[in-house]
């Protein structure tokens, strides 16, 4: 597998992983550090 | 706007759906585009290409999450860009982002040969990722999918850079291991 690969991989993953985990729906009202 | 509200405007072919989206979740994007892209003006043309792929996508596609639905859009497209522009810089070759911790963790080797395959691979690291403890989750997510630097996702998640490098580690050791149980070549 090429590093590209791998981030293709991941850019795939399950759109409840992405939202549970970077608790995305509530980015805007997030700080950013 | 619901989420439900907007995706029915997309079902409905009604222009207004982008605007919504863009009100609600635009903020989301531009972020994840900027963090890849680094530049304005690509970012924004990413935003628009996101939009239209939001468009085109729904119907038939019903998102789960919206916000998570289109940052994903944005990613994989702003990374499209940037390999792009790696391209004809520099001739060919892999993204320009720094993932030189990845060395040890893929062969470098093409191997993924369809899509079939390509599904099968994005639903064991889903498995996978579901059953890591939370903190490894939002680490490994926030580095591979998110391409934040490690410095990045030490200040969001409040860890030294030292302990997420470490986290890296490990997880990409024992994904790897998963993998290669389940007969992937990676």
């Amino acid at each position: 597998m090429t590093k590209d690969e791998f981030l293709d991989i991941m850019g795939g993953i399950d759109e409840s992983i992405i939202d549970g985990t970077l608790d995305i729906s509530r980015m805007d009202t997030v700080v950013i550090p | 706007m619901e989420d439900d509200k907007i995706i029915r405007l997309f079902q409905s072919r009604d222009e207004m759906s982008i605007s919504e989206l863009s009100r609600k979740y635009g903020s989301i994007c531009r972020r994840t585009a900027q963090g890849i892209l680094g530049d304005f003006t690509e970012t924004e043309e990413c935003l628009n290409d996101t939009y239209m792929r939001v468009w085109e996508s729904i119907p038939p596609a019903v998102p789960r999450s919206l916000a998570a639905f289109a940052a994903a859009i944005t990613r994989n497209l702003a990374l499209m860009r940037l390999r792009a522009r790696h391209a004809e810089k520099r001739g060919g070759g892999e993204t320009a982002l720094s993932f030189d911790e990845l060395e040890d963790f893929v062969s470098g080797e093409n191997s993924i040969e369809s899509e079939a395959e390509r599904k099968e691979l994005i639903s064991a690291v889903n498995e996978f990722l579901r059953k890591l403890p939370e903190q490894q989750r939002q680490v490994f997510v926030r580095r591979y999918w998110g391409c934040l630097s490690v410095s990045e996702v030490a200040g969001y998640l409040g860890m030294t850079e030292s302990n997420v490098t470490v986290t890296l580690t490990r997880v990409r050791k024992k994904l790897k291991e998963y993998l290669i149980k389940r007969g992937y070549e990676i």
